[in-house]
């Protein structure tokens, strides 16, 4: 798996104002009914006092505008389109009124058209199996099991939280269209802003308690309450939802502050929080839940009796879940438990496998693939391999190349260096030819991802007219080029300082010299270079950001607001690493992300992607486009019509529980062991759902004229 | 004759360097000191119009002709040599197995001095049209174009080992390459393969008996490893997964054999499978990926590392990174310790109270802290062995001053420094030419331990990875990426035996110096 050296937080605006007034007006042991016209008076103030400060703003570029001489005007005239649709978004959030709404049945509009998304293909082998356990590892014991709160963003929560729950709405991974969950029907209102939820009526938590409307508001209050510490939430909340409201038991609706395409999914996100669980919740919450599981929707809880503080958390299959005969979720959550034990080295942890002791191991990388997996229990069919080619987002790991340095400003120079950069190298000796090639940014999201952009290759010559035509023209003694005026050409990057990544760019920055141009290597440790590149100090960072299905996301590493604060600096701490800001790109990712039909949002999306393609700032690296899995023959992976292993848009094929304990196969498996009889050896290749490239049936224009930019 | 032969040393280096750089020659190990001036920004002067000035090459050529003038001449006329110092080295010399390291330590210092002559990937000498050149000798790299190659890349630096396979080809003309043609480190070697060879059907690898387990594949280029079709083996039979390319590299093929027969195929490229598969290509041959093992047929005598180069040229490279250090470090830690340490001895006082004081701060900072926030800190320009060395320097300089203080202690109570203050010699007088050699011993016995305490400390920050930057081989690094690979023991067994190797050299070096300077030799009767 790739290392991935950033974390992205989301396509959060980080707009003023922090939590300590809601401290003012919260106090400390508030319970929800209490809560609830505090917090509305407050997000009520908040919005007021967002629109008074988008007013002033506007009046000043309004000023501004009057004097400003053309080449600023474009800027201006761009700022204020920015503004002014936040303007709007203030009014509309204004005039619906309560963030926290509790509403009367009757307020449901009655012309909504509801959908149930019952007719998508069924996820998972009808073969499967329940029962069994299925064995796993986790690196660290997570800090705590809270869903929320002081580190409950562990790496551990989605497996404890994230996979399990079974959200109002969750997209198909396949298809990537809507079905249900928590929620029977949904419906969207008129202005596409607010989505009406149906709970379905036999939906209970795993102790039987059925789930209400009112939960979710409770959910709310107990994540955005100053009884913890968690502003990311409180963020979340405050700015990226209009409303909740509840209509009655089984009916509420949420309100998003713009319309969206997959807004019910988007809406649907949140979650119900048992009050009955939470009664005592309080100041001190931090410390008294720390170590109670909540009652989920999910399929699997942890037993208190399951949690081995340091050693091992295992969950156990919810007797009588209430979507077990679900579509969509009766093939899946099979094993009756999941153990997850504390294994702190990768090496010992495939030891154990290797020892029958864990079920499944990665095998991603090429070195255990060729070599680490050739073993006697592989050659003995007790293990079985497979690749697995799946269709998630590509990872964009590569070169950010920052646009508001010296050099980089050009764009020659900066093709130049597209052309200069020998990923195929990197691939082959490192990778041994088995990953691939990334072509662009956000690449991979099957309808938004323009297919024809292909990577620049890497090319001595025409690396070397790029910078020649930047003004290049002179070699020096070292082999390096260098204008007239004496300046060379010559650029560091930035990155975390790791063998892996010391290897890769000693070979990008040997082939990078023999076309003239010299790649100094600012390898730091990976804290201080993350916080080099948010600081945009770096000339090219390099690194990946995580990024989901199913819509791109360009905003927050393209738009201006994220490259220049108001003083014409480079702006601190948001992903636009690019610095990058031009009116034209500022209206597409505005058209991105608020755009309400696929097709509008596809146009919008690979018009940037083309932008970004022609003017060269970000040189991609290389991805995986599959995982490689070794797991003992006892678990099964679906091999039916719907499902070939795992639905394709999946991370880690784990994640769907599609997979199985056959405890027949367990036994045979084992009494093969002790008297050492042989299966077949089974290397599988599952390719059902890999993108491969059309074969070109029209020949392909060779002139780098869309490159080069030369008449 | 020690001394005299330094100095010619050092007059020879310097000539060799300046002469060099007049003339546009790099000759080895004397090109370094310009070499190194026009690379770091801090050793050399900015003038107008992109030209620098290499100040410290010049200022390196001055001193070492400077100092190696001064050594010859005073080889001439300081008189008949102290007979203490010669019974030493006599004694010294009595000692075999010191005696031998250090032979065998010179010759080492002289074949890591011969630099590019043996190990590189530019060729010595060149034959193209009728004349010679020498590419390793110049200090700007020749282009493809240079010798009629117009072919995709004519700007490109030329590959020498490729021209040379091309000219035996063409016999376009000769190239002379060094013994070991592979650069230390910037050279990233394709994956390499070795040949399979086909007995009753099964493969076995070339000069083995047991049937191949593994990779095999046909290339379109086998020196560029541009692999065609790769299968998987079993027992010397297709078994497995099978991929294919095209020429450009886009993967259009996928297959599976099991025990030599193909189950199913897949190929969804342009034109026709047949004609695909049937290309011309080389035979089949075994891939080895890095770190590959020996392969003596590719001239790769002890594999390749996990990066991809040559391990023999790799540690070549880091020998000459250690005696580099050693011949940087050694000097500057000694003067500075020698002298701080018999200030505090003669002066004593507050003098020696502060700055024993000083050194007990310093001995109290955790080195590797201050080595891992210094390269966070250091711009990337600036990274390299002066960096290291600065710091290595900064907390290598109190080991010997407290010998050197209580040597100074000791000694200035004694009748020659009274003598030499009474007959009115300064204090920097007495210190150098009346102190420091009665405690030569001292010094002399340390030097080598020094050493070998040098090249375990930057053997170690390499391993941790807060060492040399990539550019530099090293021997540290090498270890880690064998310890990461214990797959592939050619890299730990080689990297382990060329370290212990020198370090045992230089104890012995070290042990016979001390037994040699040891005045107790006579202290028990018989």
């Amino acid at each position: 798996m790739i290392r991935l050296a950033m974390i992205s937080l989301g396509a959060l605006a980080l707009l003023g104002t922090g939590c300590r007034r809601e401290s003012a007006e919260t106090s400390r042991t508030l319970g929800f009914d209490a809560f609830l016209p505090v917090y509305n008076r407050h997000i009520a103030s908040w919005l007021k006092s967002q629109r008074v400060a988008t007013e002033k703003e506007l009046a000043r570029i309004d000023a501004e505008l009057a004097t400003a001489d053309d080449a600023a005007k474009g800027a201006l005239l761009t700022q204020a389109e920015t503004l002014h649709h936040d303007q709007e978004k203030w009014s509309f959030r204004t005039a619906i009124g309560d963030f926290l709404k509790i509403g009367k049945p009757s307020d449901v509009p009655a012309d909504l058209v509801w959908e149930n998304g019952m007719n998508q293909p069924e996820i998972g082998d009808p073969a499967a199996k329940k029962g069994g356990v299925f064995r796993r590892y986790i690196p660290t014991f997570p800090p705590t099991i809270r869903p929320f709160g002081d580190n409950a963003n562990n790496s551990f929560r989605g497996d404890l939280y994230d996979y399990i729950d079974i959200p109002l709405v969750s997209l198909h991974p396949e298809t990537m269209e809507m079905i249900p969950g928590l929620a029977r029907e949904w419906a969207v209102s008129g202005d596409g802003r607010t989505i009406y939820f149906k709970i379905d009526p036999e939906a209970t938590y795993s102790d039987g308690i059925p789930v209400r409307a009112r939960d979710f508001l409770v959910g709310a209050y107990l994540r955005v309450s100053d009884n913890i510490v968690n502003p990311y939430s409180k963020q979340y909340y405050r700015e990226n939802i209009a409303q909740i409201a509840m209509y009655d038991d089984l009916t509420l609706s949420v309100s998003l502050p713009e319309a969206k395409i997959y807004a019910p999914f988007i809406a649907g996100a949140l979650q119900p929080s048992p009050p009955h669980f939470y009664a005592e919740y309080g100041s001190d919450y931090s410390e008294r839940y720390q170590w109670r599981f909540p009652p989920t929707t999910g399929a699997y809880e942890v037993l208190p009796k399951d949690i081995i503080k340091g050693a091992s958390i295992t969950q156990t299959r919810v007797r009588n879940w209430w979507a077990k005969d679900r579509k969509y979720y009766r093939y899946r959550f099979n094993p009756d438990k999941v153990v997850h034990t504390v294994v702190r080295d990768d090496s010992k942890a495939f030891e154990l496998f290797r020892a029958g002791e864990l079920d499944t191991f990665f095998l991603t990388r090429p070195e255990r693939w060729y070599e680490k997996s050739e073993i006697e229990p592989v050659y003995k069919g007790y293990i079985e391999r497979v690749t697995f080619y799946n269709r998630y987002p590509k990872v964009p790991l590569g070169l950010y190349l920052n646009v508001s340095k010296p050099l980089l400003g050009d764009r020659n120079i900066r093709i130049g260096i597209h052309h200069a950069m020998n990923w195929q190298k990197v691939i082959d000796v490192m990778y041994r030819g088995d990953y691939q090639r990334l072509n662009a940014f956000n690449e991979g999201y099957t309808l938004f991802s323009d297919p024809s952009i292909k990577a620049r290759p890497y090319s001595i010559d025409r690396a070397r007219e790029s910078f020649r035509e930047a003004g290049f023209s002179t070699e020096g003694r070292d082999g390096i080029l260098t204008k007239p005026d004496g300046t060379r050409l010559s650029l560091a990057v930035t990155y975390p300082s790791m063998p892996i990544y010391d290897r890769m760019f000693a070979i990008l920055r040997e082939e990078a010299k023999r076309c003239g141009f010299e790649l100094r290597l600012d390898g730091l440790e990976a804290t201080v270079s993350y916080k080099k590149e948010m600081q945009k100090q770096h000339e090219i960072g390099f690194g990946s950001w995580l990024i989901s299905p199913p819509v791109p996301d360009f905003h927050q590493f393209l738009h201006s607001s994220n490259a220049y604060d108001e003083k014409g600096s480079p702006k601190p701490q948001t992903n636009n690493t690019f610095v990058w800001s031009r009116p034209d790109t500022d209206a597409l990712c505005e058209q991105v992300r608020t755009g309400r039909s696929a097709g509008e949002l596809k146009a919008a999306a690979w018009k940037l992607q083309n932008i970004m393609h022609d003017e060269a700032i970000f040189v991609p690296g290389f991805s995986v486009d599959f995982v490689r899995i070794g797991s003992w023959r006892w678990v099964r992976w679906p091999d039916c019509e719907t499902t070939r292993f795992s639905p394709p848009v999946v991370y880690d094929p784990h994640e769907v529980f599609v997979f199985w304990v056959d405890e027949a196969m367990q036994a045979e498996t084992q009494a093969a062991r002790r008297t050492s009889k042989a299966f077949p050896e089974s290397t599988k290749n599952v390719d059902t759902y890999r993108i491969i490239a059309e074969p070109a049936t029209k020949p392909q224009n060779p002139a780098p004229a869309d490159d080069l930019d030369t008449p | 004759m020690t001394m005299r032969s330094i100095g010619i040393l050092g007059i020879l280096l310097g000539g060799l360097a300046a002469t060099g750089e007049l003339m546009h020659v790099a000759f080895p190990t004397a090109r370094w000191f310009f070499e190194t001036s026009r690379q770091v920004p801090w050793l050399h002067a900015k003038l107008d119009a992109g030209m620098i000035f290499p100040w410290f090459g010049w200022l390196s050529v001055g001193l070492l002709v400077g100092c190696g003038l001064w050594l010859l001449v005073r080889s001439f006329t300081r008189g008949p040599s102290n007979p203490i110092t010669v019974r030493r080295i006599k004694r010294f010399r009595e000692i075999k197995r010191g005696y031998y390291s250090l032979i065998i330590l010179i010759s080492l210092g002289g074949l890591a001095a011969l630099d590019q002559i043996v190990v590189g990937k530019q060729a010595l000498a060149v034959q193209y049209q009728g004349r010679w050149v020498f590419p390793a000798f110049q200090p700007v790299a020749l282009k493809n174009k240079d010798f009629g190659i117009t072919g995709e890349s004519p700007d490109a630096p030329v590959n020498y080992r490729k021209l040379k396979k091309l000219f035996h080809e063409t016999r376009g003309g000769r190239v002379i390459m060094p013994i070991i043609p592979y650069d230390p480190t910037d050279d990233t070697l394709p994956p390499r393969s070795r040949a399979l060879v086909e007995r009753e059907g099964v493969f076995h690898e070339s000069g083995s008996r047991k049937p191949f387990f593994g990779l095999a594949a046909r290339y379109y280029d086998v020196d560029e490893a541009k692999i065609h079709i790769r299968y998987t083996m079993r027992n010397g039979m297709l078994s497995g997964p099978v991929d294919g390319w095209n020429a450009d590299g886009t993967p259009v093929y996928n297959a599976e054999y099991l025990d030599g027969k193909l189950l199913n195929d897949r190929f969804n490229g342009e034109g026709d499978k047949e004609a695909f598969l049937q290309r011309e290509g080389s035979d089949l041959r075994a891939v080895k990926y890095h770190p590959a093992p020996p392969i003596p047929e590719e001239g790769n005598w002890l594999g390749t590392t996990s990066q991809g180069y040559d391990v023999l040229a790799y540690l070549y490279g880091g020998l000459q990174v250690n005696f580099k250090a050693a011949l940087i470090y050694l000097p500057i830690v000694y003067m500075i310790g020698v002298t701080v340490g018999m200030m505090m001895g003669y002066f004593g006082g507050w003098f020696d109270l502060a700055v024993q004081r000083l050194i007990e701060v310093f001995s109290n900072m955790p080195f590797l802290f201050v080595v891992i926030i210094f390269s966070s800190m250091v711009p990337d320009q600036f990274k390299g062995l002066p960096i290291i060395l600065t710091i290595l320097v900064a907390f290598g300089w109190m080991g010997m001053t407290f010998l050197m203080r209580t040597a100074a202690y000791r000694d200035k109570e004694r009748d020659y420094i009274a003598a030499a203050r009474v007959l009115g010699a300064g204090t920097p007088r007495i210190l150098f030419r009346h102190l420091l050699p009665n405690t030569i011993a001292i010094i002399v016995t340390l030097v080598p331990f020094t050493m070998s305490g040098l090249i375990f400390s930057l053997t170690s920050l390499d391993y941790l990875g807060f060492g040399l930057p990539p550019e530099y081989a090293t021997w540290g690094r090498l270890l880690n990426d064998g310890l990461s690979n214990l797959s592939a023991p050619w890299l730990v067994t080689s990297t382990f035996a060329v370290l212990v190797g020198l370090l045992v050299i230089i104890t012995f070096v070290g042990e016979a110096v001390r037994e040699a300077f040891d005045p107790k030799k006579f202290t028990y009767y018989r």
